[in-house]
């Protein structure tokens, strides 16, 4: 026996099972070949026959492709021991102290002039009542002192490339014109400082210089100056007696070489003003939530007149909750924050009334419960009801108007200062890093882990890790579960020393490479060089997608485990052997659309028989003589199914299906005949309808004319 | 809310009613519903009805037909469509009301002895009739001898001011617009449109 093909379920279910039972009876792991017949055969119809028709048609492309298999063996490769975190807030700060105290160098990276994130902002924290600075400021300095942490405030992550064990990051840090070291953060700069503006750490709920410590706690507690509003007077230079103030200070790069990256960028607000019906912007009494965390820091009053507040109401779900106009998610904190700030609030201020407008009141966590239930006992007010309008009815005043939806009848409450919780969104600019970094974005904007529930802090790159509200909405507490989570992920990447890198990259046929350089040009990672005996592919960045190989003239490129003569004895396997009406190809990229393919079975979603999915690293990989060679073996029509965020992208991915489109018609091949989209992994839903739709289209335009069909053979024979 | 609670058994739920209103304009998004009452907190006449839009969203959803379609409730909407605005999962609260009007139209599930049902019927009525509204044949249908002689003083007033037209003419051709005015009735078109 020299090669396997198993006939059953996905190979990302049980191919490494597989492999590792053919290794250990001396079988070359590689020459292990799955024929998937449960996601993407059996799970996927209810007519057996044609389910049959297409089982062997699945059959005889892995058939086909096992006897061009060839033995690879995995190389090991050295793992740079440094870890690049992301973010400065409690889920990035946990990470590094962990990975730091492990013995690992950590080089942390905030945007920010200091570090310490959303968790800085907040008065106490649920349900324990710890003042947040207080428990938060031992990290902070511990951060700032750990010998293995490199802080990098005021700085953002310009470029990054590489793969597990062996990332490159470029770092754009913006002047601060301080320096970190002399200030002594005595505030002298800041007194004579002519420029006020709104205090953004103060959510605009105080005013600031234009020279200014961000908070008081703050690391480094060096003062930095604000570059959008400083007019340049310079004036606090003659104030500092320490000279710190640096006037000709610049942005400038640093490249840091890292093992692996934590990704832990966190969360914005949602913009309240967009529910016009709340009245956010339009009276000084009308706050968020985040703002009256400040205003509890720093003495509780209503904006209005500066007086004490006699009657707060909280407005829940305020862009939560709301597929028109906000999130269609439950934003989870805002209940408990709420709950948390009536409570205090009630302390703070004798004889307050607190009412709380909930949807549905979310108290699920340790100890949550009671505190609700302690709330309730302290004498917060509960009304089960989205709040209809926020209503100015003076100066000070407004009404809220809400169902009580228990009663079922309208109330109406004039309140004094009226609290917006809005929704949680993930930070601006995560989106852009995960394009960089190969993340993938669910369908809520946040980042997605590579299994939701048995890996939850993996991103689909093997060396990237996730943590906290990158991920969603949590508060601290799990912020802090998942901070420990990655960089225990991180260590047991980093740990062994070495990582396992996988054989399937590309490779140059030295004899037939006329060093054209167009295999250069489309490279994504820069792996391939072109030298005086023609073009190389470096080893360690390739990532084997297979861009390359199609626009090589010289048929000079190929990929291991994806070589041409392996696709096209597949591709010829599915196409040929059974006599299928409307027969449909579909070429699915390997990470996400094929795992979307999968997932349409599991969630057994019917579609037409008729498509049979051919696995490709990329859509990227194939040639128009691949849609060639699956027509003239007896397809009617190919779908091309790339994955969202890919290195394919969006560009690239159109004029690629152009031109394969153009080659493919010119043969006489009808336009209509070839389909390309390109999905995410939660989109997968979408593929059942596609796959409806496009064998539906093909039955209408009915079989491939045969002498088309044989006129594209005999092209392609030659 | 009507004084008297009834007990809803299982035997009062039709459970092809929930998914007969999802077909019809307005009950597309039904199923989404998360009953967090904005609709009725912004709802300017739901004081005025037995069930808020959010209470008769729960009956259908309860399958409550001869319920939901004989409440006074669907007959107060006045198409503000303030709750349209703000219903965070869209759905169309006023397209629903004038829906469920059909269907209860259609099914004779009207409710006895309702103000606003009353008042819809004379306007269509003066509607189908004359081709335009006459504002006092449809006050004197609609009004009892009481408030007629209530309403004296006003009318005198409005009668000097040349305000009060006793007589609206009907249009030239009034039965060109039976065609609009057929669809609720004939049970074929689910639209009203």
């Amino acid at each position: 026996m020299e090669r396997v093909v198993i006939g059953s379920c996905s190979p990302r279910m049980h191919l490494k099972t597989f492999r590792d039972l053919c290794s250990s009876e001396g079988i070359n792991p590689y020459l292990v070949e799955m024929a998937n017949l449960r996601e993407q055969c059996s799970w996927t119809t209810l007519d057996k026959d044609s389910a049959t028709d297409k089982a062997i048609d699945i059959v005889a492309g892995a058939v086909g492709r096992a006897a061009y298999l060839e033995p690879l063996t995995p190389t090991e490769m050295k793992v740079n021991s440094n870890v690049a975190v992301i973010g400065g807030g409690v889920s990035g700060i946990c990470a590094s102290l962990e990975l730091a105290n492990q013995g690992y160098k950590v080089f942390m990276v905030e945007r920010q002039p200091s570090i310490g994130g959303h968790m800085a902002q907040l008065s106490k924290t649920y349900p324990t009542l710890d003042c947040s600075l207080c428990i938060l400021s031992p990290k902070l300095a511990e951060t700032k002192g750990h010998p293995l942490i490199e802080l990098m405030t005021n700085a953002e992550v310009a470029t990054i490339n590489g793969s597990a064990g062996a990332y490159s990051l470029s770092l754009t840090r913006r002047p601060r014109y301080v320096n970190e070291n002399k200030c002594t953060g005595c505030g002298e700069c800041a007194k004579v400082c002519p420029v006020e503006v709104a205090d953004d750490f103060e959510e605009g709920t105080a005013r600031r210089k234009a020279i200014y410590l961000p908070f008081p706690q703050a690391v480094p507690n060096a003062y930095v100056i604000d570059e959008n509003n400083c007019t340049k007077c310079w004036l606090c230079i003659k104030a500092c007696k320490h000279g710190a103030i640096n006037p000709r200070d610049q942005a400038s790069q640093k490249k840091i070489e890292t093992g692996a990256v934590i990704v832990a960028t966190g969360f914005r607000l949602f913009d309240p003003s967009v529910l016009t019906q709340y009245g956010f912007g339009t009276h000084p009494n009308i706050v968020t939530n985040l703002q009256l965390e400040r205003l509890i820091e720093h003495g509780v009053y209503r904006p209005s007149d500066r007086k004490t507040p006699r009657k707060i109401a909280w407005v829940l779900c305020v862009g939560s909750r709301d597929s028109q106009s906000g999130q269609p998610y439950c934003s989870k904190i805002c209940c408990m924050a709420a709950v948390k700030e009536a409570v205090l609030l009630r302390e703070l201020v004798p004889n307050l009334e607190t009412w709380i407008f909930y949807t549905d009141l979310r108290a699920a966590g340790k100890g949550y419960e009671e505190f609700y239930a302690r709330a309730k006992e302290d004498g917060v007010k509960f009304v089960r009801g989205r709040v209809a309008e926020v209503v100015p009815i003076s100066g000070n005043e407004l009404l809220v108007r809400a169902e009580d939806t228990l009663l079922g009848v309208q109330l109406e409450n004039a309140f004094d200062l009226v609290v917006l919780c809005p929704a949680i969104l993930p930070e601006a600019g995560s989106s852009d890093l995960a394009e960089r970094l190969g993340l993938h974005i669910g369908s809520d904007g946040f980042l997605l882990e590579r299994h939701y529930k048995l890996r939850p802090v993996d991103s689909q790159n093997d060396g990237v890790f996730l943590s906290g509200c990158s991920l969603g909405p949590k508060d601290v507490r799990e912020s802090v579960v998942e901070a420990l989570s990655a960089a225990s992920r991180t260590a047991s990447l980093l740990g062994k020393g070495l990582v396992t890198v996988s054989p399937e990259k590309a490779y140059v046929i030295e004899e037939k490479c006329d060093s054209c350089g167009e295999c250069v040009k489309v490279c994504p990672t820069r792996a391939i060089e072109l030298l005086s005996s023609g073009a190389t592919v470096k080893f360690i960045p390739c990532v084997g997608c297979g861009l390359c190989i199609p626009v090589c003239a010289r048929g000079a490129i190929d990929l291991k485990n994806s070589t041409e003569s392996q696709l096209m004895a597949e591709i010829e396997g599915v196409a040929r052997v059974t006599p299928t009406k409307a027969k449909i190809i579909a070429f699915a990229e390997a990470t996400s659309a094929y795992t979307a393919c999968d997932l349409v079975g599991l969630a057994r979603q019917q579609y037409p028989t008729n498509v049979r999915v051919i696995k490709v690293p990329s859509v990227g990989r194939l040639h128009a003589r691949h849609l060639l060679a699956a027509f003239s073996a007896g397809a009617d029509g190919v779908v091309m199914i790339e994955g969202e965020g890919t290195v394919l992208d969006e560009e690239r991915f159109r004029s690629h299906v152009n031109e394969i489109r153009k080659t493919v018609t010119s043969g006489g091949i009808e336009s209509l005949r070839v389909f390309a989209t390109r999905t995410t992994i939660p989109q997968y839903a979408k593929l059942a309808s596609v796959f409806q739709t496009f064998t539906e289209r093909i039955q209408k335009l009915g079989p491939l004319r045969m002498d088309v069909r044989s006129r594209i053979k005999q092209v392609t024979v030659a | 809310m009507s004084g008297q609670k009834e007990i809803v058994g299982t035997e009062m739920m039709d459970p092809t009613f929930f998914e007969e209103v999802k077909k019809m304009p307005g009950g597309e998004k039904l199923a989404s519903c998360i009953q967090c009452g904005i609709c009725s907190g912004s709802c300017t006449t739901s004081f005025a009805g037995e069930f808020n839009p959010r209470q008769v969203i729960e009956l259908i959803q309860l399958g409550l037909g001869n319920r939901t379609l004989s409440t006074t409730s669907i007959w107060t909407c006045v198409f503000c469509r303030t709750c349209a605005v703000r219903c965070p999962q869209g759905i169309d609260v006023p397209e629903l009301m004038s829906s469920l009007r059909i269907m209860a139209v259609r099914r004779g599930a009207l409710p006895r002895d309702d103000r606003n049902l009353k008042f819809h019927q004379a306007f269509s009525k003066s509607l189908v009739a004359n081709g335009r509204l006459d504002t006092f044949r449809l006050y004197s249908r609609l009004a009892g001898m009481r408030e007629i002689a209530r309403s004296l003083p006003l009318g005198l007033t409005l009668l000097r001011k040349g305000k009060l037209v006793f007589r609206t003419p009907a249009m030239a051709h009034p039965e060109q617009l039976s065609r609009l005015t057929e669809i609720p009735r004939s049970g074929e078109e689910a639209s009203s449109k």
